[in-house]
């Protein structure tokens, strides 16, 4: 008896064990089957855009027409040591310039003007007169281009040859670029994605269409930083080009202020050896040298204007012609990044319809 | 769990108590028995782990034959402890096509309810009993898991996964003994109880838990050797 009681107690105590001994556990399973869509690895990549650099044109420029006249005069005067030295049509010449102001010019006070510049021409007053920011006197100015203009004197002045400036062309704001195209683009795929199937397959095709869009879109951004750059580029040179050419432009400028003046100079030397022996033909010199100066001083400006407008409106050309090319490649890219995500969701459509469970049984 | 457990001890040492002050622990009656258990899903099932889980959780059945083999112990009058196992096997399979790709997957099933109960046992006719009773069940759980792709890859030979967890189990029944030895039951017996299943919902997820149910009722009958009554009577 006390056997079966021991017996039984050790059985109960060995089912007790079995239920106590061990802490549940849970079960696991095998890994989710990985879907891989392969229809995407097809996709064409975006070409890379190429641009080709726009030909950079040199601004157009305005000469001065040096006449040989007045040097061969000066060349003349210069060596003279009487009359006898003195060529006889630049003595004609010279007298047909004070002519001119004393008897063509009906304006009294343009008259005295160019007298008294006459009378108080110096190396020091020319040097002043030639300053980039001198001032013309008008009137005297007036009586140069009037003497520049006439049929007997024109030879003895410079010309001014103004070929045709471009267009000028309207920037805007700069022709900035706000990337419509793209956000329509974006707003298109979102409304595809509206429509999808739920489930592995499906996840996973749209994760392979979210890798190939990802990659387009890498691509896209890629083509459109390089045009971005380039364009940027290109607008940095012009502005670069335009910095460099107007420096060439006041350069020669004050080199034609300098070669006027060593001009003048030899103009005002020349009077005085003459004067010697022929005040009158000095005087003539004086009155030539006066009108001259003016007229050449009124030349170079108008050279020097014209070029800065050439150089500008060159400038302005060509960042127009960067943001044609930019906004050409931009459209450029755009619709080839257009064409390739419609064709990314013509495939996840197909491979969406392939998704469709056609057949389960549990 | 814990609360489990303290049933568990509770049954124990209720059991012990009573062998050493009654001495009338002994075995009284032992048998097989053949059921039908079938369970109610309340939300997640097998087949939520396939590649195409079904569209809607919740209202789904899964009902197989059940062998079990019992044992009783006699503790004080009308007072038993019974022990019981069984085996349950269920395959839930999935087939999925999409376009030239198709998927099967299989789960082979199979629940070994083992059970520590007390019952009360009521003799009310002559060669009839009728018994009601409360137990603690763990529920072994063993998955046979395999995958075929036939026409492109990610096969998955089968493997082996195993799990336990534990239940209640509430039963009434009666039986007929046909002379003072062989005897049939009938019986009902309800399972509270779920397990709990850890799975990757996606490449590359992280794994998640799912809790299963086993709860449902289970009806039977059986086939009994009765060493001696244990039954209060009428009388």
């Amino acid at each position: 008896m006390l056997y079966s009681k021991m017996l039984w107690a050790i059985s109960l105590i060995a089912v007790f064990f079995f239920f106590m001994r061990c802490n549940s556990k849970d079960l696991e399973f095998i890994q989710p089957y990985q879907f891989i869509v392969a229809d995407f690895e097809d996709t064409p990549n975006l070409e890379e855009v190429i641009e080709e650099e726009p030909e950079v044109e040199e601004a157009v420029e305005a000469t001065v027409v040096v006449p040989e006249a007045p040097s061969a005069i000066i060349n003349d005067l210069e060596n003279a040591e009487s009359d006898e030295d003195v060529d006889r049509e630049s003595v004609e010449v010279l007298t047909k310039v004070t002519d001119f102001v004393e008897t063509e010019v009906e304006d009294e006070e343009k008259q005295a003007a160019v007298s008294t510049a006459v009378d108080n021409i110096t190396e020091e007053s020319v040097e002043e007169f030639l300053q980039e920011d001198a001032e013309v006197d008008e009137d005297i100015l007036a009586v140069a281009i009037g003497a520049a203009e006439s049929v007997d004197l024109g030879d003895l002045f410079p010309d001014l040859d103004l070929p045709d400036l471009p267009d000028d062309v309207d920037l805007g704001e700069e022709g900035r670029f706000e990337f419509d195209a793209i956000s329509e683009i974006e707003f298109d795929l979102e409304q595809f994605r509206v429509n999808t199937l739920v489930g592995p397959c499906a996840d996973a095709a749209r994760n392979a269409f979210d890798v190939a869009l990802s990659n387009l879109n890498t691509q896209r951004d890629n083509n459109l930083n390089t045009v971005t750059q380039n364009f940027n580029r290109r607008v940095t040179d012009a502005n670069d080009r335009l910095t460099s050419r107007n420096q060439v432009a006041l350069t020669n400028f004050r080199n034609g202020l300098r070669g006027l003046n060593e001009f003048i100079v030899s103009n005002l030397r020349a009077a005085s050896s003459i004067e010697r022996f022929n005040p009158r033909l000095a005087r003539n010199l004086r009155n030539f040298t006066v009108l001259y100066m003016h007229y050449f001083r009124f030349i170079l400006d108008r050279q020097y204007r014209f070029n800065l407008e050439s150089i500008q409106r060159q400038r302005n050309i060509e960042v127009a012609n960067a943001q044609v090319l930019r906004n050409n490649s931009i459209s450029s890219i755009n619709a080839s990044y257009n064409a390739a995500v419609t064709s990314l969701n013509n495939t996840l459509s197909n491979a969406l319809n392939n998704c469709h469970n056609q057949g389960t049984g549990n | 769990m814990k609360t489990y457990n303290k049933v568990l001890i509770l049954l124990a040492c209720f059991s012990l108590l009573s062998t050493g002050l009654t001495a009338q622990v002994q075995l009284s009656k032992f048998g097989v028995s053949l059921s039908q258990w079938t369970r109610n899903y309340s939300e997640f099932d097998e087949r939520f782990f396939f590649t195409t889980p079904p569209s809607e959780q919740g209202g789904y059945t899964a009902s197989s034959i059940m062998p079990s083999i019992f044992a009783e112990v006699s503790i004080y009058k009308g007072i038993s402890l019974e022990g019981r196992i069984g085996s349950w096997s269920r395959t839930y399979t999935d087939i999925s096509s999409f376009g030239n790709l198709t998927i099967q997957e299989s789960l082979k099933q199979r629940v070994i309810p083992a059970s520590l109960s007390v019952l009360y046992n009521y003799s009310f006719l002559d060669n009839f009993n009728a018994y009601a009773g409360l137990g603690v069940t763990r529920y072994f759980i063993q998955h046979e898991v395999l995958r075929l792709v036939p026409d492109g890859s990610g096969s998955v030979a089968p493997q082996e996964f195993s799990g336990n967890n534990y239940g209640i189990n509430y039963m009434i029944g009666v039986e007929y003994y046909f002379n003072e030895k062989i005897g049939v039951g009938l019986e009902g017996r309800f399972h509270n109880g779920a397990y709990n299943k850890s799975f990757v919902p996606e490449f590359g997820a992280n794994s998640v838990t799912r809790t299963i149910d086993l709860k449902g009722l289970e009806i039977g009958i059986s086939l009994r050797y009765r060493l001696f009554s244990s039954s209060s009577s009428e009388d």
